[in-house]
């Protein structure tokens, strides 16, 4: 990979900067540019992953498919993101003039994306820790925004410290799988594993590095055991920032837990190393149940899609288990299990799907939020349909894509799951994930008979609809529709990023091997002694 | 540790029975709490034990210490400690990159066969240096004009 293969991030990057500069400017009418900015920077950052998501590019990159579906991924919500958090209020307290921090969160904001657009592009476990920090440092800060509440600042402080202890937790981990092959270079611990896998088992050093990072990184998605952050967190921090921290982490989340299982060349079955997809299994189950059946219990709408937020999670860790391999089926179609997609191919749709389902939701919660947070309960969004017929519907079509009715985006994501665990021989999971379904309806429809069956409590209040915010609302529940009908475009991106995930080892997969880029004044024959044998 | 008996140890773990491996773990905790231990034990048993009033007061930079600690420092010792931390990581960033400069053997951005990037030359090394430092300077450009330095 060249430079040229890291311009959406550049290009991210040098707007945050202008962005941050921007917002330091005394009128207020310069900073209102700021959205501006961060619109056309993240314009410019899709446009080039597009340009680079071409077939053809970065041959030498095995994972070029991947890397690009992240960094599309990564400009495209966030320029829905952007359009969310237009009307943000911006200040400390009332009494302060509008936009005194304006400049700082669309920097920040733009720093979050930009790692999860380079997380992708990473072969070394230090870019790997430097990509997800880039991601979760920004919305820190980002959460602690609305300094004036407390529930704000419980949430910030909340949110960081276990952050921190999540990114100590994982650290830890890439440390042992640093003892484990001497490098911190991916090639080097691909082949150590490949070595050990030969040899019978993988050492317990390695596994237990492996069993860190994925408990350290079941922070960043919200998976259990890490999970009990979120309800909080998305209560507190601003709607906007809810919505964006519903989706970048995540995303960032899977993106390196694909990248370190990678590692192992998805070869873990021998007796103890089974252990570990099988962990991701048991995972995947316990988040899914705590997720819904926890959501049932909550009042608060935020609580709700943060809880809803950890089962979705569940859904895209069981397709993470189920790896890159496709059933010897997948070239008869029209058998059962004849599923062309693998789980990681599952697993991207259904994180561009429920990035893209709910950021319709809370952009329609942002435009409801009243001067008193009115919309935070079922009583907030009562007789919502009489009132806000458009908003309304906006929110019914996102919820039923989050439950996973035909015609929208959720159904299929949550379909290619189905698909991939029949195809993978786990029919228990895909039951599993079914029976989930079923249970997520009941507090999603809940939502929506407030809105449809109820009449309005107290009349609601509107703050400032800006267009934008409205736009978002509307782009998003369009896209989920759209992609629910043509998926061709989502579905060709998911199934070029998870099938270029190799199922098998081949030290052909890892570039920069031959290239002898050592570090200067470091014996370059050092490392090539593991590659001989 | 040299870097080729690192190598070697991912065949030695495998190689060895499952106890080894969980040995070799345990070997590890017990080397980290016999260096704590040890640590604090050693600096006890063979240090010169001097009392006194000087040898017990807080330490406070050689300056005599005013006060308790527990009070409340202004805020902005915390801020200046932030921009201390932008040159901080400027310096730590610079030394390597001097030591590399003067190996730099190819002129220009050289791309090898496959699109990758070659060893970088002496133009490519500068340039990236001022993009370093440029973002460092907008961190400190940024704290000045939200007033950081200034004390009233």
């Amino acid at each position: 990979m060249n430079l040229h293969g890291l311009l959406p991030e550049m290009i991210m990057l040098a707007a945050a900067a202008v962005i941050l500069l921007n917002g330091l400017c005394p009128r207020e009418s310069v900073r209102r540019a700021s959205q501006w900015l961060a619109l056309a920077g993240l314009v410019a950052a899709f446009v080039a992953a597009w340009r680079l998501a071409a077939p053809g590019q970065h041959a030498g990159w095995p994972l070029w498919p991947l890397a690009t579906f992240g960094s599309l991924l990564a400009s495209g919500v966030g320029l829905l993101a952007v359009l969310a958090s237009w009307n943000m209020p911006f200040k400390d307290q009332p009494t302060e003039t509008d936009s005194a921090y304006r400049g700082e969160y669309f920097a920040l904001l733009l720093c979050s994306l930009a790692g999860l657009s380079m997380m992708a592009k990473v072969n070394n476990l230090i870019w790997l820790f430097l990509a997800l920090e880039l991601v979760s440092m920004p919305t820190y800060i980002m959460v602690a925004a609305g300094r004036g509440q407390s529930a704000a600042q419980e949430a910030g402080v909340k949110y960081f410290f276990l952050g921190a202890l999540s990114a100590a937790v994982y650290l830890f981990g890439f440390s042992y799988l640093y003892g484990f092959a001497g490098s911190t270079r991916f090639s080097t611990i691909a082949a150590a594993f490949h070595s050990a896998l030969a040899l019978g088992h993988p050492p317990a050093i390695a596994l237990i590095g492996l069993l860190m990072v994925v408990l350290g990184i079941s922070y960043k998605i919200a998976a259990v055991p890490l999970h009990y952050y979120a309800p909080d967190v998305y209560q507190g921090a601003a709607t906007p920032v809810t919505a964006f921290l519903a989706f970048t982490p995540k995303a960032a989340g899977f993106i390196a837990l694909i990248l370190v299982f990678n590692l192992t060349g998805w070869q873990l079955s021998s007796s103890l190393a089974g252990a570990v997809p099988a962990l991701l299994m048991a995972l995947a189950v316990v988040t899914m149940f705590v997720g819904n059946v926890l959501a049932l219990l909550q009042r608060n709408l935020k609580r709700i899609l943060a809880y809803s937020s950890i089962a979705h999670s569940g859904y895209m860790l069981a397709a993470l288990a189920l790896g890159p391999a496709l059933s010897p089926e997948a070239t008869r179609p029209g058998e059962l299990g004849g599923s062309s997609i693998n789980g990681l191919s599952a697993l991207l749709f259904y994180l561009a799907a429920y990035s893209l389902m709910t950021l319709g939701a809370f952009a329609v919660l942002i435009y409801l939020e009243g001067q008193t947070g009115a919309a935070e309960d079922f009583d907030g969004i009562a007789g919502l349909a009489g009132e806000h017929p458009l908003a309304a519907g906006c929110m019914a079509v996102c919820l039923f894509s989050l439950i996973g009715m035909p015609g929208t985006v959720g159904f299929l994501g949550k379909l290619f799951i189905v698909q991939a665990a029949l195809a993978a021989h786990h029919p228990v999971l895909a039951v599993i994930i079914v029976i989930n379904a079923a249970i997520a309806a009941t507090y999603y429809l809940r939502i929506v008979a407030a809105m449809y069956l109820r009449a309005a409590a107290t009349p609601l209040t509107v703050r400032r609809p800006a267009l934008a915010l409205k736009l978002s609302a509307a782009v998003a529940t369009f896209l989920v529709i759209f992609f629910g009908l043509f998926p061709g475009a989502l579905y060709r991106q998911s199934v070029a990023g998870g099938r270029s995930v190799p199922t098998v080892y081949s030290a052909a997969h890892w570039p920069g091997r031959s290239a002898k880029r050592t570090a200067v004044g470091m014996p370059g024959s050092a490392r090539a002694g593991l590659w001989a044998n | 540790m040299l870097p080729s008996t690192v190598v070697s140890v991912p065949a030695v773990l495998a190689v060895g029975s499952m106890y080894q491996q969980w040995a070799l773990l345990g070997l590890l905790f017990l080397i980290a709490l016999a260096f704590g231990v040890g640590n604090v034990v050693m600096s006890h048993m063979l240090g010169p034990a001097r009392h006194g009033q000087v040898k017990e007061s807080t330490y406070e930079s050689g300056v005599d210490p005013r006060g308790g600690t527990k009070e409340r420092f202004n805020v902005r010792f915390y801020l200046v400690a932030m921009i201390f931390v932008v040159f901080d990581v400027e310096v730590l960033f610079l030394i390597p990159w001097l030591s590399a400069f003067n190996h730099a053997g190819h002129p220009g951005l050289k791309l090898g066969q496959s699109g990758q990037l070659g060893p970088p030359g002496p133009g490519a090394l500068f340039v990236s240096v001022l993009i370093f430092a440029g973002i460092l300077l907008l961190a400190y450009g940024y704290a000045w004009a939200k007033g950081v330095f200034k004390w009233d």
